[in-house]
């Protein structure tokens, strides 16, 4: 089963939707997006991903996605390179319903030479003019799973800020997930339907979590929480040992993502100072 | 690690105001987080006041607070004119042509200016980078792009072992062999500032930071490149911009932990990564 998976490096990260993958050990996964960022990291460390098609797999500052680091090298995961320009673009093939979308980017870069192996780009001459063109693959997921600012009871769906490469990616799947920071009565956004980012016609399901992308940001909801990022990065470096103690400590030893956040944050103090951040940021 | 003294500019803050120096007038230059952004807003506030930043994951022209980790971070999100998609930024920016000059680093540069953050060989095996993110795009589209790193050995190989996203490729002409469009490229290090285009195809050192000498960038350089016979030497900032990146940019030295008194983090003055 193919997973596209939202969010970006500290930013809207569908955590919530990703712990409940794991609690139900949903695995031979082929994850799938741009960057590929914390969740990714925590289903490979749960042993759930046999492949993935990604832009890039890191946190930037706070480094690499070790887990997967230590899966590509040891090759239990496989993978097919792409740019971030390359992936949007096969998504936003997949979103229009067409088999496949040109490109300019990737050109003499071992990056084409490995989607061309793998099936998912080609080369031809630009039919209406001289130079070589890319085609890049409709990208099409099983399932999106996307964490959203507000959406209503149908699935139409606001995303504030920056919606990386989320929208078409959505589109494009066969199904999609979302998880909302609030979820409204159907029609709370017929007033304004131009701020609808997602319409319903692409959601599947959506469900209501709070601080759904802890510890990463929710733009004009709340700021990343860096220690946690901090620390979840030291246990993924350290090995799979501390990774799965990791797990078990925060996934898989909690009933809901509400028990996970409840234990990391008993008073709520540490949501309360990260709401409070964002405030001063706006 | 050397500490800065307080009235001079360290190697690593040079590179920024180096970096600075290549964006002039009302430029469009798409960069990712640190050293790139900090170039970008040192432009914007001292001498190109109408230049304009785009970053990846979607902010267009963005007002950015003190300081920004990520390209996503709430931080740069702040008063942009548009937060759109990365389609937008690297489809309907950087590749429909709207975009000047691109900023990127790279784990290893090679001869022909080409960038590797994917797969490095070490010891018989391999270590994985995080990838391309949007640099592959950024170095196929933008007509200038200029590369700011740490000069050391390892980041400076004959050739890369992966071509991430391409320079000149296999030297001059080879850019129009695989249909790219041409490229002028700067790579500026705490060293020496290199320079190719499409007719040499192979970086050539043009400028050295002050203090450093030719002797010191071919000791620290992976192959033999081509010197300039007129070298320049890169100017040292004014006390003002000096103060500017420091007090206004980026007060908690986020980018410089050799300034910081203690390492709070554990993070190096460098993570090896791609443009996200």
């Amino acid at each position: 089963m193919t997973v596209g998976i939202g969010g970006q490096n500290i930013n809207r990260c569908p955590m919530a939707l990703v712990h409940e993958v794991v609690r139900q050990r949903i695995n031979h996964l082929t994850a799938v997006g741009c960057n590929l960022s914390l969740p990714l990291d925590v289903l490979v460390a749960a042993g759930l991903i046999d492949h993935t098609e990604q832009g890039s797999g890191n946190l930037e500052k706070y480094g690499v996605l070790f887990s997967w680091r230590r899966a590509l090298e040891s090759g239990t995961v496989t993978t097919t390179d792409h740019s971030h320009l390359a992936m949007a673009t096969r998504f936003l093939a997949g979103a229009m319903g067409v088999p496949f979308m040109p490109s300019r980017s990737l050109l003499g870069s071992d990056i084409l030479v490995g989607m061309r192996e793998a099936g998912v780009a080609t080369l031809i001459d630009d039919p209406f003019g001289s130079d070589p063109v890319v085609l890049l693959k409709a990208q099409v997921p099983d399932v999106a799973l996307v964490h959203v600012s507000r959406a209503d009871e149908l699935g139409n769906a606001v995303i504030d800020g920056v919606s990386s490469h989320e929208v078409d990616m959505v589109r494009a799947s066969k199904t999609t997930i979302l998880s909302a920071e609030e979820v409204l009565p159907a029609g709370a956004f017929t007033a304004e339907p131009e701020r609808v980012t997602i319409s319903a016609a692409h959601v599947t399901a959506v469900v209501e979590q709070r601080f759904g992308a802890f510890p990463t940001s929710v733009y004009r909801d709340y700021d990343y929480a860096e220690e946690h990022v901090q620390d979840y990065q030291r246990r993924a470096k350290s090995g799979q040992t501390s990774v799965a103690t990791w797990l078990e400590h925060n996934v898989t030893g909690h009933e809901s993502f509400d028990d996970y956040l409840a234990a990391n944050d008993p008073a709520g103090a540490l949501r309360a100072a990260l709401e409070r951040r964002m405030e001063a940021l706006l | 690690m050397t500490t800065a003294s307080l009235s001079t500019a360290s190697p690593r803050e040079l590179i920024v105001f180096e970096g600075a120096r290549q964006i002039t007038a009302s430029d469009t230059v798409i960069v990712g987080t640190g050293l790139p952004l900090l170039a970008g807003l040192l432009a914007q506030r001292a001498h190109a006041p109408a230049a304009r930043l785009v970053i990846e994951s979607g902010v267009v022209f963005p007002r950015v607070k003190p300081t920004p980790l990520s390209v996503v971070d709430p931080r740069i999100m702040h008063h942009a004119s548009r937060l759109g998609s990365l389609v937008e930024a690297l489809g309907g920016l950087v590749q429909r042509g709207h975009v000047d000059t691109g900023f990127l680093g790279g784990a290893q540069v090679d001869q022909w200016g080409n960038i590797n953050s994917t797969w490095i060989n070490r010891d018989g095996g391999r270590v994985r980078l995080p990838g391309s993110g949007g640099a592959n795009d950024i170095a196929s589209l933008c007509e200038k792009v200029v590369i700011l790193t740490d000069h050391e050995k390892r980041r400076f190989p004959a050739t890369c072992d992966y071509v991430t996203s391409p320079g000149f490729l296999s030297g001059p002409g080879g850019r129009e062999r695989a249909g790219l469009p041409p490229l002028r490229l700067k790579v500026i290090t705490d060293l020496c500032v290199m320079e190719a285009d499409g007719t040499t195809g192979r970086l050539c050192v043009t400028a050295l930071m002050p203090g450093s000498t030719v002797d010191d960038v071919v000791a620290r350089t992976g192959f033999a490149p081509d010197i300039a016979t007129d070298l320049a030497v890169v100017a040292r900032p004014a006390p003002a911009d000096l103060a500017l990146l420091r007090d206004v940019l980026d007060p908690e030295a986020r980018y410089f932990p050799e300034r910081r008194p203690s390492l709070t983090h554990h993070e190096k003055p460098h993570e090896e990564q791609g443009a996200s």
